[in-house]
């Protein structure tokens, strides 16, 4: 290898690696440290003080939206895995067997996801508005005496966000198994049709095994989206009145005139956690799979 | 593969002639399924669409179905969220899609050059530690993004020191260029996962056709521009699709870093503020929500060819 190309490498690998180091290692590991902190923003590092756990402590019992937060935010985790996704399979599913007009249904389907939650947002209180949404006049309750408000009632609107979040994460799901699908050995298929498997055996005995790496993308990107739900709710009521998610209080509390950002930073840090621990209980199951097999 | 033998064990075996009826049938019932979920998921879109073309006395009386009963459309609301702004908003929106497309184009293209390059690296040529870099770059996915924005946003106003000792130049870019300091966060929160795409894709290339062109003395960089980029076209593109409608469609890191500005802002955060200021006026917030979709869908067609193929090819193999 000449003086030249180690040059070229390595500025091909440093260049990215120095990149995330600088903008996402450090800064997490520096919300870490700082969610042991009390720090107002003002002033320098020397305006920093060291406060051991209290930050957590006074999350868990002084601040009112945290709890209410946590579970908003291991619910949307839950909703997208055992609904979302299974759904997205299902879309993926069908539209591998090409139908005709397959390519149309799939420009469709794939539609929310090119949109921006914001507008996903103003989207549907087409279909929530009370009075002229489509929902309430197609089940007959658009009349002054029997209104269902949908994003206003702070019992029902999460899950009136969450399909609406649902709507776009299926097609994503979609699209990406249908990535892996279209890539699996067709005869393998082959094989089991000879075999005499049905349909429903193939795909969970013999297709399904073979998108094992898929899922760890989609776990991920899964993981990813249901923490990005910030934008959704900020849109439909700025994450108030039932719709509070760590990520709403963690940007109030960092970005807004507040400025806790000790605090902020902690409520940070349990986010990190709760979408670790789906992720960690995958490789972990996928490891103790390996070890068998 | 294991799996085939155990379906084997199963014997499903049904007579020739009710197998095809079965299947015609099942094709059908996929059929008419795919088709009522298109519809369903299609709705709420579409009656965006049929608001932006609404005049706004009907907006305000009647819901959208109600136009296939009384239909009466107008170009209007385009002119106005285009042109002129109207019911407090000053401007029309033309300004805020620049913005979009300045922050948006470089913003994919800087990340996936840095990811191609990365990725080849990792994946072709040995050196120690190639591993753990692969694996520690593929970890940081999961850090939340607003985790790092405000050590970030003082990172850029401040630099990085340890002590007193500067390891990393404050970049003073907040001032003036807002729009650079949103180009590096967006490259680097797209890189773990453009690094993971583009390495399974890049790791299955035959080996041979690297071997050769070392033979015939071309160096790294030739290797990577002239034999892995026209190969991994595919993956690029669709990799491109997602990583634009990322961009596009971002509010917090375009919020955190621009602000509201007609110089940084991109078009989500003027529709979130226009929805403040719109208010009631829906004809015109439908509008404008669909003058910001119709980049993305021109972006989503044309490469839309490459898309499906390119995802994640070589992440599976049969």
């Amino acid at each position: 290898m000449s003086v030249r190309d180690k040059v070229v490498l390595s500025l091909m690998v440093g260049i990215p690696l120095l990149g995330v180091l600088f903008f996402i290692w450090f800064p997490a590991v520096a919300t870490v440290i700082l969610s042991f902190t009390k720090w107002n923003g003002i002033g320098g590092i020397k305006a920093i003080k060291a406060d051991g756990v209290q930050n957590y402590v006074q999350a868990a019992t002084n601040y009112p939206p945290f709890w209410p937060a946590v579970r908003h935010n291991v619910l949307w985790l839950i909703v997208f895995l055992v609904i979302a996704t299974p759904l997205g399979m299902l879309f993926a599913v069908v539209l591998d067997r090409n139908l005709r007009g397959g390519r149309i249904y799939q420009s469709l389907l794939f539609l929310p996801v090119m949109l921006s939650l914001a507008l996903i947002g103003i989207i549907w209180e087409l279909i929530y508005s009370p009075n002229f949404g489509l929902l309430n006049n197609v089940i007959g309750r658009s009349g002054q005496h029997n209104l269902i408000d949908w994003l206003g009632n702070p019992h029902l609107n999460l899950w009136a966000v969450l399909v609406e979040a649902c709507w776009r994460q299926a097609p994503y799901v979609m699209v990406l198994y249908l990535a892996g699908l279209k890539a699996v050995d067709p005869t393998l298929r082959e094989a089991a049709l000879v075999d005499g498997a049905g349909p429903w055996q193939t795909f969970w005995r013999v297709v399904f095994p073979t998108l094992r790496p898929i899922n760890v993308v989609i776990l991920v990107i899964t993981v990813i989206e249901s923490l990005r739900a910030f934008d959704l709710v900020y849109i439909t009521n700025g994450g108030n009145n039932g719709l509070e998610l760590l990520s709403v209080l963690i940007t109030r509390n960092i970005v807004g005139q507040v400025s806790r950002i000790g605090f902020g930073s902690a409520l940070g840090v349990v986010l990190l956690v709760i979408s670790l621990v789906p992720i960690v209980t995958f490789l972990v199951m996928q490891l103790r799979q390996e070890k068998r097999s | 593969m294991t799996a085939t033998t155990e379906v084997s064990d199963t014997p499903v075996i049904k007579p020739g002639g009710a197998k095809e009826v079965r299947r015609a049938f099942s094709s059908r019932t996929a059929s008419i399924l795919i088709i009522v979920l298109t519809i369903l998921w299609t709705i709420p879109t579409f009656g965006v669409f049929v608001t932006s073309f609404r005049p706004g006395h009907d907006v305000a009386n009647s819901g959208w179905w109600e136009f296939f009963v009384h239909p009466k459309a107008t170009w209007e609301n385009y002119h106005t969220v285009l042109f002129v702004g109207g019911s407090g908003v000053t401007g029309g929106i033309i300004p805020y899609l620049v913005n979009s497309l300045v922050i948006t184009i470089p913003a994919t293209l800087i990340s996936l050059t840095i990811a191609a390059m990365a990725a080849y690296c990792i994946a072709w040529i040995r050196f120690r530690g190639s591993d753990s870099i692969f694996f520690f770059i593929f970890a940081l996915q999961v850090v939340p993004l607003q985790m790092s924005l405000i050590p970030l946003q003082r990172f850029y106003n401040l630099g990085a020191h340890i002590g007193t000792v500067p390891i990393f130049p404050a970049l003073h870019l907040g001032q003036h260029h807002p729009i650079v300091q949103i180009w590096i966060s967006h490259t680097m929160f797209a890189l773990p996962l453009a690094v993971f795409l583009l390495h399974n894709f890049i790791a299955q290339l035959p080996r041979d056709l690297m071997e050769a062109a070392r033979v015939d003395g071309a160096n790294h960089f030739r290797i990577f521009r002239t034999i892995v980029l026209p190969l991994i076209t595919p993956a690029l593109a669709s990799f491109a699709i997602f990583e634009f409608l990322w961009v596009w469609n971002d509010l917090l890191v375009a919020l955190t870093f621009g602000g509201y500005n007609v110089k940084s802002t991109p078009v989500t955060a003027r529709l979130q503020q226009m929805i403040g200021q719109y208010g009631a006026n829906w004809q015109l917030l439908t509008a404008g929500a669909f003058v910001a979709i119709i980049i993305p869908l021109i972006v989503f067609f044309a490469l839309q060819r490459f898309f499906v193929r390119g995802l994640l090819a070589g992440s599976v193999k049969g």
